[in-house]
């Protein structure tokens, strides 16, 4: 049967449908038919239901099986957490960057600065001779701006938000000033851009101060500007140090800069 | 939403659970994998009939959901549905890919020998089983044929009518009549499409 069908001609499929016993031709039709017809449309929720009672049986998934899923997933998350609540632009906005997930998440994380990339690099190759392995630093530092820009901009929100505490956090000698903002939700960024340049093997690491002792909220590297971190309680006082490359679980090192919430 | 812990986890609705698998919440998956991976994967096998391929059929089924959480509109019926209908979707397709074709072609050959299908002892579910069996009962032998050889089979309604030796627009309305009257009998005892 070809052309195209009345209502009644694709409520006969209806059954058929459900149970996936259609030939191609016919599911597209009851397809594009079921897009604008509510009615039919439980029809075919309710035989989908009759479908999974008989189709419904006890047993358990093999063994092993869940491993194989869970690994296949995706790729390692990123050090920092970016997947927090951001002021002002839904969460789904900046997941993708952070975790790169199969689906929706690929085509925003990696095909947006590959398509600017194109003619930039071009350029960049012909005039300059940059070797092509540059193209993926460029690649990730690209990515990396992207994540900075959405991160900033939930920063900025945060610093204008009434809600928000603001805490300056000084050095010893008061040459070194850099603010953290505080919401309500126990979201906080630092604005790390001032704190002085470290060497390669060295990085920075946020402290809080709770009421059940200080605790780590995170580490940075040098040229991070925006650090966002999570604080389940209040905290009494914020404070930075430099320590060896992936932190330390206590700091015996002092404070390069420190603050009390205002 | 905040992440939920094991236990706001095993207390959650599927519905829940699927809100918190969007957020790329794995625990919540895993969940959702402990509460429904053993039906979907009954089904794929008794589709099937081979564990291996099984297993692959229950890996997309929830790698999809993993992927596209949205596709599941909880209005629109439970999570194990949705589920064994994709499970069910997948299924069939490999059924149907042409590699498999001549290997079921020869399997049909020696189930017709056997007496064919049996859709009582085709539903074990030990909970529903015996509601479902006698929703089945009131069906009329051509109605529960069509509908076995539909979606236990795997085959198309015209396929359906070429084993029967029946008109294709029989077998199509014997499908959805025998739906139809199956709805009504569940939902008399209760077990209306909720899971």
């Amino acid at each position: 049967m070809t052309g195209p069908r009345t209502h009644d001609e694709i409520a006969e499929l209806l059954g058929a449908y459900a149970l996936h016993a259609v030939d191609p031709d016919e599911a597209k039709a009851v397809e594009d038919h079921l897009a604008e017809c509510p009615r039919c449309r439980a029809e075919v929720a309710d035989h989908r239901d009759v479908a999974a009672l008989l189709g419904n049986s006890g047993g358990a998934a093999p063994e092993g099986l869940w491993d194989r899923i869970a690994g296949s997933l995706e790729e390692p998350a990123p050090p920092m957490r970016l997947d927090l609540p951001f002021p002002g632009s839904a969460p789904a906005s900046v997941v993708p960057l952070a975790r790169a997930r199969r689906g929706r998440g690929r085509g925003r994380s990696s095909w947006l600065p590959a398509a600017a990339l194109g003619a930039a690099a071009a350029v960049v190759i012909a005039v300059l001779g940059v070797r092509v392995v540059d193209q993926q630093d460029q690649l990730d530092d690209m990515e990396a701006a992207l994540v900075d820009a959405d991160l900033e901009r939930a920063a900025q929100a945060a610093l204008v938000d009434s809600r928000a505490t603001r805490t300056t956090l000084q050095s010893s000698d008061g040459d070194v000033t850099v603010v953290a903002v505080l919401l309500p939700d126990g979201t906080g960024y630092l604005m790390a851009d001032d704190l002085p340049d470290l060497p390669d093997d060295r990085i920075y690491q946020l402290w809080g101060q709770t009421e059940g002792g200080l605790i780590s909220l995170g580490v940075f590297r040098t040229d991070t500007t925006v650090v966002p971190f999570q604080s389940t309680g209040s905290l009494e006082l914020l404070a930075v140090t430099e320590e060896d490359a992936g932190g330390v679980v206590a700091s015996e090192n002092p404070p390069v800069v420190a603050g009390e919430p205002a | 939403m905040d992440e939920l812990d094991d236990r706001e986890l095993t207390a959650a609705s599927d519905a829940v659970l699927v809100v918190a698998v969007s957020r790329y919440q794995q625990a919540a998956l895993a969940e959702a994998y402990r509460r429904h991976a053993g039906a979907v994967f009954a089904l794929a096998r008794r589709l099937l009939r081979d564990a291996t391929l099984a297993e692959e059929v229950v890996q997309e089924v929830f790698l999809r959901l993993w992927n596209q959480p949205e596709k599941f509109d909880p209005a629109r019926g439970s999570l194990r549905s949705y589920l064994l209908a994709q499970c069910h979707g997948r299924a069939v397709d490999l059924l149907r890919s042409e590699s498999s074709r001549r290997q079921r072609e020869e399997r049909d050959v020696r189930r017709t020998a056997e007496g064919g299908y049996d859709l009582e002892h085709e539903v074990v579910d030990l909970a529903v089983a015996e509601r479902v069996k006698e929703a089945l009962q009131v069906l009329p032998e051509g109605e529960r044929q069509a509908i076995a050889l539909a979606y236990f089979g795997g085959h198309t309604y015209r396929e359906v009518a070429d084993l029967l030796g029946e008109p294709e627009g029989t077998v199509k309305s014997r499908i959805r009549s025998g739906l139809k009257r199956m709805k009504g009998e569940l939902a008399g005892a209760g077990l209306g499409g909720d899971l």
